[in-house]
Formats: structure tokens, sequence, C-alpha cells
């Protein structure tokens, strides 16, 4: 075969992979999208489920989602600052500082139902704690470190040392630097971070399925140690009664849902990025 | 014969005079490279003193071993003492952030932070002690006009620092330095980024700075050199091979090395 040939090949094979990528993406979106767009109304955002999610709507799914996931965020995010700081300014031992990135990875390819299992023997039968969406927080945190810890030390690994050399020798000291010169870079890469993360946590089943929600009976919760509803384990569980009509256009209803919140949080992530970009490029 | 007399005599006073930093049988090393091999030196009070030498050879090392922010560096490891203010850097007890506000840098490249010209000169003194906006703006005209950026930006100042041209951006770089008020300056090869027209004006403030403070000026650029040295150390191979007052030095080099090197910009140590 020619070398031409072997190349427009190549160039067909490359494209076409894009192609059914995108196809797949499209296609999922808008059966998602014709399906849910029937069962979404006003009251179906605005008002509670009732008869185990036959009817009404997934209000306190939607406020259970969003407190689970900021709450994670807010556990997460100084966790992974802590980390990539020290990962980056303090580790100073090549070995160690390896040992602390396979440890980072590994922690991401743990499967997000051993999370949960994990959360249910150590939270909830070890500590004691029972059902609780804070646990789930926790968990969600934990689930999400990674990835922001990473993102994190990327944005400060990439400040030319020059910086921190010229803030030293004026005369700040460590902590100084770290305050002044690398946190101001670094933040922007872990709310970069940390948004991508959550757009993962927010559609998270298996971590908090045991350890932080109930189907049905819970709303806004009045302290930590309470069960809370979200839109994954609504799904799952309208998904699981599908021989009922209206129980599947429900799930419809939340599923959309769900993929607009994992968009947002995608988008805002993605624009973020190209923001803090044009910030350190000026 | 009196004159040349009374010259030999003042140069010699010159190098007797009590030296600003002083290293002593210093050794460095980078992993397991070797990289300072029994550095001996007195640099000189409120003058230019001026290592030269190939690319390579030490001298940025050298430098960076003086306000220790080789300490900072993966792998680096040293011996020896370098004596600054009557004791040893090196010592223990020596607090390293206090001695980097006595013993400033600048670098070869440009790093002004992404903030504004103000913020800027400020940016090392602010954290050392609380000064009032008054203070503050003063300092900012007075550490600008020190390095001849006054004019040019005084209209602007709020403006992000990196708007300036590279030139500009390194005299800021050195008011920022000068805003701390060190008593020596190291500049590690600070016009090699530069145009010439920028690299002049670095030569020319740093003659103006030398009287109130201790200049170390590293430079593989001879012509420079014998522009603006008062006393010239030559490294090489991370060895000094020759120092002593710029007019002698550059005058009748005593070592084959250095004439070689200040001839034909070769050396083969």
């Amino acid at each position: 075969m020619s070398r031409e040939l072997v190349n427009k090949c190549f160039v067909l094979a490359a494209w076409g992979a894009v192609g059914i990528s995108c196809l797949i993406l499209v296609s999922m979106i808008s059966v998602i999208t014709w399906n849910g767009l029937g069962a979404i109304n006003l009251g179906f955002l605005f008002t509670e489920a009732r008869n185990f999610g036959m009817s009404g709507g997934i209000l306190y799914q939607i406020i259970g989602t969003l407190l689970i996931v900021a709450v994670a965020a807010l556990i997460c995010l100084p966790l992974a600052l802590g980390t990539a700081i020290s990962k980056s300014e303090y580790l100073k031992n090549r070995r160690m500082r390896k040992l602390c990135t396979a440890l980072i990875y590994g922690l991401n390819g743990i499967p997000s139902v051993i999370f949960g299992v994990f959360g249910l023997i150590f939270f909830v039968n070890i500590l004691g704690t029972g059902i609780s969406w804070f646990v789930g927080s926790i968990i969600l945190a934990i689930m999400i470190l990674p990835t922001v810890v990473l993102a994190t030390y990327q944005s400060i690994n990439s400040i030319p040392k020059i910086y921190r050399e010229s803030a030293l020798t004026l005369g700040l000291n460590k902590w100084q630097v770290i305050l002044h010169v690398v946190l101001p870079q670094g933040i922007g890469g872990s709310i970069t971070g940390l948004l991508i993360g959550l757009a993962r946590a927010v559609g998270e089943t298996a971590p908090i399925m045991f350890i932080a929600t109930a189907f049905s009976g819970v709303d806004i919760p009045g302290s930590p140690f309470e069960p809370v509803a979200t839109l994954p384990t609504h799904i799952l569980a309208l998904a699981q009664q599908a021989t009922a009509g209206q129980a599947l256009q429900n799930a419809w209803g939340a599923s959309l849902v769900l993929l607009t919140l994992v968009t947002l949080f995608s988008v805002t992530a993605l624009f973020s990025r190209m923001k803090l970009r044009t910030i350190s490029q000026r | 014969m009196k004159k040349s007399i009374l010259k030999v005599v003042q140069s010699d006073l010159e190098q007797d005079a009590a030296p600003a930093v002083e290293v002593r049988g210093f050794h460095a090393w980078h992993e397991d490279a070797h990289i300072l091999d029994d550095i001996n030196l007195a640099l000189q009070e409120y003058k230019i003193n001026c290592i030269l030498g190939p690319s390579g050879g030490g001298k940025s090392t050298l430098i960076r071993c003086i306000n220790r922010i080789n300490d900072e560096v993966d792998g680096f490891t040293f011996k020896g003492e370098i004596h600054f203010g009557g004791r040893n850097i090196y010592d223990k007890s020596v607090d390293v952030t206090r001695l980097r506000t006595e013993i400033g840098m600048v670098f070869q490249k440009p790093s002004v932070f992404p903030k504004s010209i103000c913020e800027n000169v400020l940016f090392g003194v602010q954290h050392l002690k609380k000064l009032s906006r008054p203070v503050r703006l003063q300092m900012i005209e007075e550490k600008l006009k020190a390095v001849s950026l006054w004019k040019e930006v005084s209209h602007r100042l709020n403006d992000t620092a990196s708007s300036l041209s590279v030139g500009q951006q390194q005299r800021l770089c050195i008011a920022r330095t000068l805003a701390v008020e060190p008593k020596v300056i190291l500049l590690d090869e600070p016009t090699s980024s530069l145009d010439p027209v920028s690299s002049r004006a670095i030569e020319d403030l740093m003659l103006s700075l030398k009287q109130h403070y201790t200049i170390v000026f590293v430079t593989h650029n001879i012509q420079q050199a014998k522009r603006i040295a008062d006393y010239a150390i030559f490294v090489c191979g991370g060895r000094i091979i020759e120092q002593g007052p710029a007019g002698r030095f550059f005058s009748h080099p005593e070592k084959q090395q250095t004439k070689s090197y200040l001839n034909e910009e070769f050396c083969d140590c």
C-alpha cells in the first residue's frame, strides 16, 4: 500500500472515531431529553415525591444531591490544597514524591462501590453514625480528592521556579511564598479540578446508596446524621420498578435533571479553566 | 614615580579593605557533580565585584550560595564557610529569611509578579514591616527613581508589570530588591536577556548604586565586566583562576588561562 493511501486511511479512521463518539453522546443526550422533557414541569421540580416516586416531584432529591455535593466540595478543597502544596513544596525526597503520586493514582483507581462499602463498615457500623448524608459527603470528598489534588498540583508545578526564588530573595519565608506566590496560582487549578470532580460526584450512586440516602420519607435533614434523598439513588429506585409507566417517566425526568447538573459543573469547569489560563498568561 | 607608587599602595589598600563577604574553602556539589572546588574569595564593600567566566563554570552556583538560595535546590550539598556581617551564614543559628533581606538577588530573567507595578515594588518589603500609605507611595517613587524607571512609568503605576518591556521589567526587579534595603545585591547575569540599550542602562545603574550597596555582578560578557568592575574574579571549571582589582586584572592578568579567556573568550580549564 502506498504511503498516501495509508495516510488517507488513518485520517478516515481518526475522523470515524470522533464521529462514533459524538454519535453515542448525542444519541444518549437526545434520548434522555426526549423522554425526560415530558416529565419535567415546575410541579415536578418543586414538589416532593409521593407514592414511592410514582407521583409528585423530585424537590428533595435535588436539594439532597446539591447538599451532599456542596459539603463534599468544602471538605475536599482544603485537603486537596494541603496535599498538593506539601507534595510540591515540602516533599523534597524524590522517592517519597513518587510514592505520593502512586498513592494518589491508587486512590483514583478504587471502584466507587468500594468507597460505599468502606463507608458502611467504617462510619455507619464501627463509628455508629447511622445512615447520614454527612458521611456521604465525606466519602464523595475522598473519592474526588485525587482529581482535585492532581489538578492543583499541576497548576502549582507549572509556576516557574524563578518566582519562588524571587520571593525568597525578597525576604519572604516559606509560608509567605506559599500564600502569596503559590496559592494564587494553585487555587485556579484546584477549582477547575473541583468542578470536574463534582461533575463526577454528583452522579455517583454506588458510594452513597448504603450510607447516605433513603428512598422515601425524607425531607430536608435537620442534622448531619440523617439520610437524604438524592437524584442518582432515586433514579435507581424508580428504574427498578420500571414496569410501572409513571415510575419510568419520572426516572427519565430525574435523569434529565441530573444530566443538566453534570453539564453545568463541566461547563463551569471549562470556562473557569479558560479564564484562569488567560490570567496566568497575562 | 611617586604617583604610581601611590596608586599601587592605593590599590593594595583597596584590596585589603574590610570585605563585605568572605568565602573560605567553599565546595559545592549537586548530587555527584562537584560544582565549586575550594573557593576562597573576599568581596569588596561598596564596589562592583564582577564574577566572570564561561557558562557552566559555577558562577551562578557561587553567588546563589551567598544568600543560601541554593538551600532550596534538590541534591545540593556543600562544605566550607561564607562570612557576612561577622559570622558564617551557614551557621545553624542564622535566620535564612533575614539573611536574604540583607543579601538581595536579581536573576537572569526578569521575574515580575502578575501584579501591578506598585505592588511589585512593595512585594518583598510589605511582608517585612508595616508601611503607612504615604510611606508606601514615597518608597515606590524613591525606588523607581533609583532605577531610573520613574519617568517612564509614573503615569501608569497601576498597570500590570508584565506590560513593561523586558529591560524595564529587569529594572523593576532591581527596584523591588532595593525596597528591602539590602546591604549586598547579587546579580546573576542580569543583562543576558536584554537588548544592548537596556543592558547599558543596567550598567549605568550599577555604577550609581555602588555608593550605597556592595554589588556582586555575574557576567560572561568581558566587555561589560571591563566597563563596570572594580574587582574582578575569574571563575572557570568550578575554581577561581584569578582575582584582583579590575585595573590590574584586565591589563596584566597573571595566569595564562585568564589571558586566553580575556583575549579569545576561550578557556580550557
